[in-house]
């Protein structure tokens, strides 16, 4: 039995090396390099692209088009609260439904902001689906392929997880809309994040702010205080003035202002089947180019065919092209 | 030595023609104008190559496959990246 598996091992390992290490049984050229395995990895490729067009996966491969879903990113949320000992969050579908008008808002209206170009605040949305509320916050994101991807941007910046971390919030609703936003066919998540007029927190009050995060003023109500973004020039909408009798009201929207991070294993965590086949057969192709270009240099090989070395630095560039496409933004 | 030069100066063009285009492919909306910039970025690069060998005087119809081949590839990811 041990001498089938020393056989088989190594007809495989002579088999890899005819497939991707120049030697004089491959005619110094690996099989995998050939143009015909270039021409089935492009066929590859375009059969990706074709089952993700064609609707068989939820999401689309590389650009628009994603595998984003409600469901998924509440669970993703809740865990992160839960693993640290924070109590998880109940789906709204009050909130729900104010995610879904902040995003209709930000498709119609075309901005990527919390507040709207005329002014409308995240919390106008809150109001006008009757939730009235102590506690509110809302985080958003784009470009994201999976919904790993965007629980890992707002995990990464430092206003987001305070706002998913946030013990006093209760409730949750996402909406998750495609479209197009400033010229970009685009995934749009909007999380609102909030806790119910009369509701007990139970993490602890709102802590002392340096520039007046917590507002019990009566005469003025919603204090939209967000230590990330510039409140001057904000509006409050009409709606929102309803709420002037609330206790005690804390708003929190986030910004991404903490330097851009990348995690390797979070990044490809959150990647789709389709961007990970893509990658990884590009990744390949770039490896055995690169030992093909050394080999070849080293041994001063003659040959048919072309410079590994540019093939390789092109498809390197392809890989970086993917790998910053592949990363949203948050808001 | 000449020849290493020559090389390296083609390196750099196509990496820069190529970082170029997608720079210009990031801030351009236009879908026909993507398509027809990686269209001819796709172009480029084969007819760099094969320009390439012709000159070097060893040209050979594996060499043009496989030009069209890794072209066809910066084509399909280009495509479906700027779509």
């Amino acid at each position: 039995m041990s001498a089938l598996k020393k056989i088989a091992s190594t007809k495989l390992s002579v088999g890899l090396a005819h497939f991707l290490i120049p030697h004089s049984k491959n005619d110094h050229h690996p099989l995998i390099l050939r143009h015909e395995s270039l021409f089935v990895v492009t066929f590859v490729l375009l059969f990706i692209q074709f089952f993700s067009f064609a609707g068989f996966s939820p999401s689309h491969v590389l650009g628009y088009g994603t595998d984003i879903n409600k469901d998924t990113l509440i669970t993703l949320t809740n865990q992160e609260r839960s693993s640290r000992g924070i109590a998880t969050l109940k789906e709204s579908a009050k909130l729900d439904q104010s995610a879904t008008l902040k995003g209709e808002d930000m498709f119609a209206k075309d901005y990527w902001a919390h507040f709207a170009p005329d002014g409308t605040s995240p919390w106008y949305f809150f109001t006008k689906v009757g939730y009235t509320y102590n506690w509110a916050g809302e985080n958003l994101a784009r470009d994201f392929s999976t919904s790993a991807g965007v629980i890992a941007g707002w995990m990464a910046s430092q206003g987001h997880r305070d706002n998913m971390l946030n013990p006093n919030f209760q409730d949750i609703g996402i909406s998750v809309q495609n479209g197009t936003l400033q010229g970009d066919q685009t995934t749009l998540v909007v999380e609102h994040l909030g806790t119910v007029k009369g509701a007990s927190t139970s993490g602890s009050s709102p802590t002392t702010p340096t520039s007046g995060t917590t507002n019990s003023n009566k005469s003025k109500p919603t204090n939209v205080e967000d230590k990330f973004l510039p409140v001057a020039g904000t509006s409050q909408p009409q709606e929102a003035n309803s709420s002037a009798d609330l206790p005690k009201i804390e708003e929190k929207v986030a910004s991404a202002v903490t330097p851009f991070s990348f995690n390797p294993v979070d990044f490809w965590a959150s990647l789709g089947l389709g961007q990970k086949t893509t990658l990884l057969l590009l990744a390949i192709l770039v490896g055995v180019f690169l030992f093909d270009s050394v080999v070849v240099f080293r041994k001063g090989i003659a040959r048919h065919n072309s410079h590994s070395l540019l093939h390789a630095i092109v498809l390197s560039i392809l890989i970086v092209a993917i790998v910053r496409s592949a990363t949203g933004g948050v808001l | 030595m000449k020849g290493r030069l020559r090389h390296s100066f083609e390196f750099f063009l196509v990496a820069f023609v190529l970082i170029a285009a997608l720079f210009f492919l990031s801030f351009t909306r236009d879908y026909q104008m993507r398509l027809a910039t990686i269209a001819l970025l796709t172009l480029f690069y084969v007819v760099v190559g094969i320009l390439h060998h012709y000159e070097e005087k060893n040209l050979h119809i594996k060499q043009i496959l496989e030009h069209f081949a890794i072209g066809a590839i910066i084509f399909v990811v280009l495509a479906a990246l700027f779509r």
